[in-house]
């Protein structure tokens, strides 16, 4: 028998039958979807985003163990560090009051450096014979553990008060920025791993353009954890600055640009700041690019210093952007980024050539996160 | 961490076997559909939809346990360090070791005997992460 004759074969009461289902199916399926459709979807959603938190828990719990063996690896009192680790967890920066914004950048800095110190010390306290090097390192790797705890805690805040009160609008919120989320969770993770290990990150590509223009010459520290080289180059005299390596840290390459060119009583021709900058989208990474101004991310305060110190004297500013992803700033610096240190460097020569004269002074920084370099 | 490894396995092996009572369900459905179908003359579509729903459930399943976890970052990427004789040019890269840094001095150099540094240290990029960047606008 073919298929033709056997649906010729099927009796009218049976075809009757499957049609009425059928209605009955999609009526059913209509005034449910009219009158439930948006609870359904909300619990669908609430779904996806608890299967992400539940993620978030894991990789927050597995930087907390990371971080938590590695002090107990380099500790020799044999102390268990896990309740100090919980409480810097949980530990929050309260930024200064914008009420009035007269004097932020004074007391942003001070609130900076009292947090730094409060890490450093915290870490010098769990393994008080550690050097300088694995002090910042420590200190860099709690932060990231604070950073995945802090992402974990807010997003749970976010999914459970969208599940207590049913918003839509909470949860397609939460839902639609979930993957930015996720994807910054990771970066995270990954800059535990290079701070653990002390390799070089993303961050740090400013450092090394730095460290291998000042390699040979006489340094000395002109601010805190921030080194300066006197360095011939182009027959011009670059003073060239970085932070001091190769432990994790950035330095405060803002006030030392301020205390050479008071130093100097502004008698420098240029400043040319190299960093790290977020490439967009469809950009290839480690692709270098030329800017006007002070390339230095963070808080604002050493961007602040030098535009004030640069206006002052009346100094022309160049940046030296070498474009990352989001996720390469603080992972372990891939291939491409370092690659591109040669570009960089023959860049800041054209620079020196075209807008200086030979005997001239300029001031070169490399900025970033030194971790994993020397100089 | 053993505990954890030890629910995973019990999971993957409840979903091993409920995947086997599907497909065997499915088949025999599908037995009794073509019997059916060659003593009566007619096809019951409703047992065919089922068993073959349940198929495409079980491949469905079966596909979900074949994919690879996510990856978290925590992974050690394949990191490497450049060694370089500053005196010769010589060059060679090998595994990162722990306590490498940038310029920092290195082993001897093979060739000339002089003291080498640590040139470069980079990890390598996956393909997955090259994939996912390249494009063609």
């Amino acid at each position: 028998m073919d298929i033709q004759s056997t649906f010729a074969s099927q009796t009218p009461f049976q075809d009757n039958i499957v049609a009425v289902i059928l209605q009955v199916l999609w009526l059913a399926f209509f005034a449910l979807y009219m009158f439930y459709g948006q609870k359904i979807q909300v619990k669908i959603m609430l779904k996806e985003i608890e299967a992400s938190l539940f993620r978030l828990k894991m990789m927050r719990n597995r930087g907390r163990e990371i971080t938590i063996s590695t002090i107990k690896s380099i500790s020799k009192n044999g102390d268990d560090p896990t309740e100090r680790i919980d409480r810097l967890l949980e530990h929050v920066y309260i930024p200064p009051v914008n009420l009035d914004p007269s004097g932020i950048i004074r007391r942003l800095e001070h609130l900076i450096n009292v947090r730094d110190f409060k890490f450093k010390e915290e870490v010098k306290m769990m393994i008080p014979d550690a050097d300088d090097a694995q002090i910042n390192n420590l200190t860099n790797m709690i932060e990231a553990a604070t950073a995945l705890n802090q992402i974990y805690k807010t997003v749970r805040h976010y999914f459970l008060i969208g599940k207590k009160t049913s918003s839509f609008y909470i949860i397609l919120q939460l839902q639609m920025i979930l993957p930015q989320i996720m994807m910054e969770t990771k970066a995270y993770a990954r800059a535990l791993v290079a701070f653990k290990n002390g390799q070089p990150i993303g961050d740090g590509i400013g450092p090394l353009i730095a460290a291998r223009l000042m390699r040979g010459s006489e340094l000395y520290e002109i601010a805190d954890d921030t080194v300066i080289g006197r360095v011939p180059m182009e027959g011009r005299v670059a003073y060239v600055l970085k932070a001091k390596g190769p432990g994790g840290n950035v330095g405060k390459p803002g006030e030392a640009i301020r205390q050479l060119l008071e130093e100097k009583e502004g008698e420098i021709s240029r400043i040319i700041i190299i960093d790290a900058a977020q490439k967009f989208e469809g950009e290839k990474p480690g692709e270098v690019i030329e800017g006007t101004g002070v390339a230095i991310g963070g808080p604002g305060v050493d961007k602040y210093k030098v535009e004030e110190v640069a206006t002052k004297y009346k100094i022309p500013l160049s940046a030296i952007l070498i474009k990352e992803g989001i996720g390469d700033v603080v992972s372990t610096m891939r291939k491409e980024i370092a690659d591109s240190v040669n570009d960089a460097i023959d860049r800041i020569k054209r620079i020196i050539r075209e807008t200086t004269k030979e005997g001239d002074s300029i001031i070169i920084a490399g900025i970033g996160n030194t971790i994993g370099i020397a100089q | 961490m053993s505990k954890s490894s030890g629910d995973l396995r019990r999971t993957q092996i409840y979903f091993v076997l409920m995947i086997i009572v599907l497909v065997l369900l499915s088949f025999i459905t599908l037995l009794q559909v073509f019997r059916t179908y060659e003593k009566k003359g007619y096809v019951d579509y409703l047992s065919l939809a089922l068993s073959i729903s349940a198929l495409t459930l079980s491949a469905y399943l079966i596909l979900q346990m074949r994919m690879k976890p996510q990856k978290t970052g925590f992974e050690p990427p394949e990191v490497f360090t450049i060694i370089r004789c500053p005196k010769c040019g010589f060059e060679a890269t090998r595994k990162f070791k722990e306590g490498d840094y940038i310029l920092k001095e290195a082993e001897q150099c093979p060739k000339c005997k002089e003291p080498t540094f640590i040139y470069m240290i980079f990890r390598k990029t996956d393909e997955e992460e090259k994939k996912r960047e390249r494009h063609d606008l």
